[in-house]
């Protein structure tokens, strides 16, 4: 896997040319719970149809929410839950308990549901697992759209991990990506805007690049990160 | 031949860099202590970061009066911290034209990737010069923290300590005490390779001016340097940057300015500027603060040198900003990442991939 195309549009729109990966973006929290089953469906076809992998909106089951992957097949390959709820709705979610990599065509996949991209922690373990690509979806309500949501989410995840980060929310869409492999050294390859589509190639072997490129395991402190472990990982 | 030359310039260091003489040079030229310590008000902390030039000296002398110099300018905008670049304990040695020398062979060789080269220079430093630069870095900070009567963040220096080479950091209190000592704990891999050893602990200390850790150089740009900082107390970042011959601020974002919006504290970035033989360094001091704590500009900056001379970056921080309210986006626990990130951390330093198997297209959960 040399480079992956990513293309954000709307549900069930025409992808453009090339894609490889293709993430929907939706104004709603999630899928309406009476909608799931055939809303699945049709992104199964979807998949099929314009033979790429696709990451559907968000959606609830059991009190959970989630994010999948669908393979050009169509068929699911993997899930991921939100470990950490948006606290205005915590009583009405549960959080997931485990964190699943994709191994992939496309790359080493995390799917970060929600709010979960504001927890470097999580992204720190995901890059420990072998992530090299983030897809972040998120709803993030008007009046609580601000520049930190950008900045300590998607940009921070990727300048931190060394990894690509493609985050998709109702308020902006956008890739970051280390900054010392971004054209512009701003730390982004599309630029946040309030836009439901977007189009960008990613060449993984630029990651190694970056200072945090590469294995992350080899640029801790052992000692350190094994003695103060119960602190770092508590909120 | 080389080494000769070394042994007798490191006789005649030896000489100019004696605690006597230091303390005579503090005698001779005095300086005003500081009331600014004698009332603290937690919502008007004025901290001082030094964009330091970086110059030869002619003698120890010149170089304790330039230290003065810039505590002076701090003290004239009412600072109650100042903060030093890292490997600010290395300038002494400037002071010999010989050694001035062998800095640049180790930054020629440290170009032309000639580790091997770097780490003879070092292994020098380590068993001649090490211990006799520590007590003229030590000796100056200390008397200059106690003759301002403020407190002095000593960048840091390179320490030889039971065979092992450490960069340390020391914070100076008022009365000339050292109140906290901090080795760098996340090396670059080019540190690694050079045979420098990483702490183990981190160090807080509780000052009137706040709870204060220190994040040398690459440390800030680690989110669990700082995390652990936090959840120990911690206000206020130290965090002298090494020396850059860019000034990138995009990148700087990625470390102290990046931990004080994660973490909700204050950083001070200290570094050097000018113009040293061949070699041109452009780094910019910045105090940052989480974006609720700029309020005039929600920008995470409290302020940032905008050129490129010399200068003293005063700022007043107001730790009760740092009480800001709870984000609803990022203020949840899980306690199951908390273990898994625990058992990850806790494995090193065997392989994660080994022990963290990715998940296959196949054998991920059921819904």
């Amino acid at each position: 896997m040399a480079r992956t195309v990513v293309c954000i549009c709307e549900a069930f729109e025409k992808p453009k040319a090339l894609s490889d990966l293709v993430i929907f973006s939706d104004y709603r929290p999630s899928v309406p719970a009476g909608d799931l089953q055939a809303y699945l469906k049709y992104c199964s076809n979807y998949a099929r149809e314009y033979k790429v992998y696709l990451v559907p909106h968000r959606f609830m089951v059991d009190n959970r929410l989630y994010l999948c992957l669908f393979d050009p097949n169509g068929a699911i390959i993997g899930y991921q839950g939100a470990l950490h709820r948006n606290l205005s709705t915590q009583s009405k979610v549960e959080p997931a308990s485990s964190v699943h990599v994709m191994q992939t065509a496309i790359g080493n996949l995390f799917l970060c549901v929600d709010t979960d991209i504001y927890y470097p922690e999580l992204l720190r373990l995901a890059k420990l697992k072998g992530a090299d690509l983030v897809v972040s979806s998120q709803y993030i309500h008007s009046y609580d759209f601000k520049p930190k949501r950008i900045t300590t989410g998607i940009w921070s995840a990727a300048q931190q991990n060394g990894l690509f980060v493609v985050g998709c929310s109702n308020a902006f869409s956008a890739v970051a990506a280390p900054w010392e492999i971004t054209p512009d050294g701003t730390g982004f390859l599309v630029q946040p805007e309030h836009s439901q589509h977007l189009f960008c190639k990613l060449f993984f072997h630029k990651l190694e690049r970056s200072a945090m490129g590469g294995s992350i395991a080899e640029k801790l402190n052992p000692v350190f990160c094994k003695r103060y472990s119960s602190i770092i990982s508590q909120k | 031949m080389k080494q000769l030359k070394y042994r007798s310039a490191a006789f005649l260091l030896s000489n100019k860099l004696d605690p006597s003489a230091i303390e005579r040079v503090f005698r001779a030229h005095p300086m005003v202590p500081s009331t600014e310590l004698n009332y603290v008000n937690k919502a008007n902390i004025k901290l001082a970061a030094v964009q330091m030039e970086l110059r030869p000296y002619r003698s120890l002398s010149d170089f304790i009066l330039h230290l003065q110099e810039i505590v002076a300018q701090a003290q004239e905008h009412g600072a109650q911290l100042v903060s030093f670049p890292e490997y600010v304990g290395l300038l002494p040695l400037l002071i010999s034209p010989t050694f001035r020398e062998m800095g640049e062979d180790f930054f020629d060789a440290l170009e032309e990737g000639k580790l091997e080269d770097c780490r003879n220079i070092l292994n020098y430093f380590s068993e001649e010069l090490s211990e006799l630069l520590f007590s003229c870095y030590y000796n100056t900070f200390a008397l200059l923290a106690n003759r301002s009567h403020l407190y002095i963040h000593a960048g840091s220096t390179l320490l030889a300590n039971g065979g092992k080479l450490y960069e340390r950091c020391f914070l100076f209190g008022p009365d000339g005490e050292a109140v906290l000592e901090q080795d760098k704990l996340f090396l670059s891999p080019l540190e690694q390779e050079l045979g420098i050893c990483p702490g183990e602990e981190l160090e807080l200390c509780d000052s009137p001016l706040g709870r204060l850790a220190i994040l040398p150089g690459q440390d800030s740009f680690f989110y669990e340097t700082a995390k652990a900082a936090r959840q120990l107390g911690a206000q206020i970042l130290l965090c002298p940057l090494r020396p850059v011959h860019q000034d990138n601020e995009v990148a700087e974002r990625c470390g102290p300015w990046s931990r004080c919006q994660e973490q909700a504290l204050y950083a001070l970035c200290s570094h050097f500027v000018g113009q040293l033989d061949s070699f041109r360094f452009v780094g910019k001091a910045g105090i940052y603060g989480p974006y609720e704590a700029t309020r005039a500009t929600q920008s995470g900056i409290v302020s940032r040198c905008a050129s490129e001379s010399p200068s003293v970056l005063v700022s007043r921080v107001n730790l009760d900003y740092l009480d800001i309210p709870v984000d609803l986006y990022a203020a949840d626990s899980n306690p199951a990442l908390a273990q898994m990130l625990a058992a990850a951390y806790s494995e090193f330093p065997q392989p994660l991939e080994h022990l963290l198997p990715l998940t296959t297209e196949t054998d991920n959960e059921e819904i």
